[in-house]
């Protein structure tokens, strides 16, 4: 490839070497060639010359050497095409898109209507998620549902109609079932693992929860710490943000205690992420729009469009022999 | 001249370790115009000799020489006109890297039938083996997941995971999806609706013993074809037919009907070839990599084809040596004398 970055050039220069014996080949053709429209007009030449009258030069014999002209100019024309003429326009600049898993709390707390009237946790994060995940075009997104134990429900994927048609068959845990717990630190260690696949350069985790982890303690040494988790996705190179959604946790007179917020403040600062409170539902959104505000997309260098304009100069080629038979058949054929 | 797919998508010569295929830009009628006008071009020569050959009667071979000549030149002149026209249809060599990136949603029956074992150690573990031995080594199809029974529902949206999609599948358990019966025409029609968006090539493979109590499956395959989406099938099971095991109180014992009697289930291999026909795709028995021998014989060239068509990858063109024949061919003319000696 020659040339500039942008603009004309030429894919495949090699071939242009062929222009020596195309033109040795033309050159010798050109000596060869008939100097008159018929076979026998060089001997009246010299006759008429002789006498001195001089033969009349009509506009054929002006033009006996045009289809011979024509045809040597189609087989450079072949020649150009061959070289594989391209121009190169700069493409739309894309960009590069992200890897972002989001992990969603579905223990039976996320019932609790404190984000906004009538709707549980559940219901306005799910809501915001997909106007998050609208919003980003360019990302693969997926989920992962955990309450005791966690499900990557939807792998990263481009189709953000069919990640939203997931979130919604979304469902709480029974209440106080064998399932009704928190393992933040798991479901983390799934979505870092999914991640871990990924060959995307920005790999991002959001986890959405109202509670505070209580499968991993010092008395289940088996289970995934947070902090652990997080050592996880510091080795994968993967970012935490975590949002605690939720007034805290709620009594059964009503009341909310504040959550114990130290693991995730833990989690999002040991990976390089952010940590974020959302009381209600605007809050919600505001702190999807900080995360969508951290994790902006950085424009790639534009791409480049290649066109090919060989054929152009092939369609030239082709036209220029076309013109070459045709006259040499009519008007300026020789005879014999 | 931005490409255009050609209506089959693609020629698949192989030559040793490129395949064939035309690029056939948008002027491509053009140039299906251009050989009556080039052939008209070759005749008048022709006809320019023969009135020479007239006029001149008797003396024409002494004058003109052997009409073995002009032959010769009419040929070169013809051979040489057809290799432009080739080449101004962009021939291209697709390698062999990559798999050129397809969109293939693959639709798991997961009726009762699939319990049948058949097939070891089941009919449905046997498409999850099969799904696994897909998953191996692709780099940038991406799979979907659509599980069938009576009804379809989508269990994983298009994703380049394809371990993912492997581990969702293998927690597929017959009977435990949607309503009771076989419906693979509605399968299809969900995958081909969550296809519509995708600008790859379009693939479904429909996974299942074949059943089809709605019987909507062909002509779902046929709307899906029309869509420019492949239907491809593989068969689990056997034609010969196999009672259902299923967990019941006190053990495994088989699936009855309502009427009491045990209910035997078969590969039904027509239903199948038909619906893979209609989809203008392929049928295959389940085997050890029926699967996988069927995305790399079927998908991956017409996946590397489209690829191509969009430009997503780059091709080898291989018009400059169809050009370097034509023009040997007209040096060859040239070189050809006008008349005997």
């Amino acid at each position: 490839m020659i040339g500039f970055e942008l603009g004309w050039q030429v894919a495949e220069p090699a071939w242009g070497w062929l222009l020596l014996p195309v033109l040795l080949v033309m050159a010798w053709r050109w000596r060869r060639l008939p100097r008159a429209p018929f076979a026998a007009a060089g001997l009246l030449t010299t006759v008429t010359a002789a006498n001195e009258l001089p033969l009349p030069r009509t506009l054929r014999t002006r033009l006996w050497a045009l289809p011979a002209c024509l045809s040597m100019l189609a087989m450079l024309a072949v020649v150009v095409a061959m070289m594989r003429p391209t121009a190169h326009r700069p493409a739309p600049a894309l960009p590069p898109g992200r890897d972002l898993l989001l992990c969603l709390d579905t223990s039976s707390s996320m019932a609790a209507l404190d984000l906004e009237p009538d709707r549980s946790r559940l219901d306005v994060g799910r809501a915001v998620a997909a106007d998050f995940v609208r919003a980003r075009p360019f990302d693969r997104i997926g989920f992962v549902a955990f309450a005791r134990y966690n499900d990557l429900r939807c792998p990263l994927t481009s189709d953000h109609e069919a990640l939203v048609v997931l979130l919604d068959k979304l469902t709480m845990v029974q209440k106080e079932g064998p399932e009704d717990a928190t393992a933040i630190g798991a479901a983390v260690a799934t979505a870092a693992a999914a991640l871990r696949r990924s060959t995307a350069k920005s790999k991002v985790v959001v986890v959405v929860t109202d509670g505070e982890e209580n499968v991993a303690s010092a008395l289940a040494p088996d289970e995934i710490a947070p902090l652990h988790a997080a050592q996880l996705c510091a080795e994968f190179g993967i970012r935490v943000h975590t949002i605690a959604v939720g007034r805290g946790n709620q009594k059964p007179d009503g009341r909310f205690v504040a959550l114990d917020t130290t693991a995730l403040q833990q989690l999002a600062a040991g990976t390089g992420g952010r940590f974020f409170v959302a009381t209600d539902r605007r809050a919600l959104a505001q702190v999807y729009a900080a995360i969508d505000a951290l994790e902006a997309n950085a424009l790639q260098p534009p791409g480049v469009v290649v066109q090919e304009w060989f054929p152009l100069a092939l369609a030239l080629a082709l036209l220029l022999w076309l013109g070459a038979r045709s006259l040499s058949a009519s008007c300026l054929s020789r005879l014999p | 001249m931005a490409g255009r797919a050609f209506a089959v998508g693609f020629v698949p010569l192989k030559v040793a370790v490129i395949a064939l295929l035309f690029l056939l830009p948008t002027y491509w009628p053009l140039v299906l115009l251009l050989l009556p006008m080039a052939l008209v071009a070759l005749w008048l020569p022709r006809r320019a000799e023969r009135r020479r050959r007239s006029q001149l009667g008797a003396r024409t071979h002494a004058v003109i020489g052997s009409p073995r000549w002009p032959l010769l030149r009419a040929s070169c002149d013809a051979l040489a006109l057809l290799l432009v026209l080739v080449a101004l249809l962009q021939p291209v060599g697709v390698g062999e890297q990559g798999d050129g990136g397809a969109d293939v949603v693959l639709c798991v029956d997961v009726s009762w039938s699939m319990a049948a074992r058949d097939e070891l150690p089941s009919r449905l573990q046997r498409v999850q083996e099969e799904m696994g031995e897909l998953a191996t080594g692709l780099t940038d199809t991406r799979l979907a997941l659509v599980a069938f029974a009576g009804t379809a529902e989508l269990v994983v949206p298009l994703t380049v995971d394809a371990a993912a999609v492997v581990t969702m599948a293998n927690e597929l358990l017959p009977g435990a999806h949607g309503t009771g019966g076989t419906d693979p025409g509605a399968a299809i029609d969900l995958a081909r609706q969550w296809l519509a968006r995708s600008e790859r090539l379009r693939v479904i493979v429909v996974l299942s013993d074949g059943e089809d109590f709605v019987g909507n499956g062909m002509a779902a395959a046929a709307r899906t074809k029309t869509a420019g989406i492949v239907v491809h099938a593989v068969g689990c099971g056997d034609p010969g037919g196999s009672k259902i095991v299923v967990d019941g109180d006190g053990g495994e014992q088989f699936l009855r009907d309502g009427s009491g009697n045990d209910i035997v289930s078969r590969l039904e291999v027509a239903n199948l070839q038909a619906l893979s026909h209609a989809g203008g795709g392929r049928f295959t028995r389940s085997t050890p990599n029926s699967l996988r021998r069927l995305y790399d014989e079927h998908v991956v060239p017409a996946a590397r084809a489209a690829a191509v068509h969009s430009g997503r990858l780059a091709p080898r063109h291989l018009a400059p040596w169809v050009l370097f024949t034509a023009l040997c061919l007209w040096m060859l003319r040239w070189c050809v004398p006008e008349r005997s000696r």
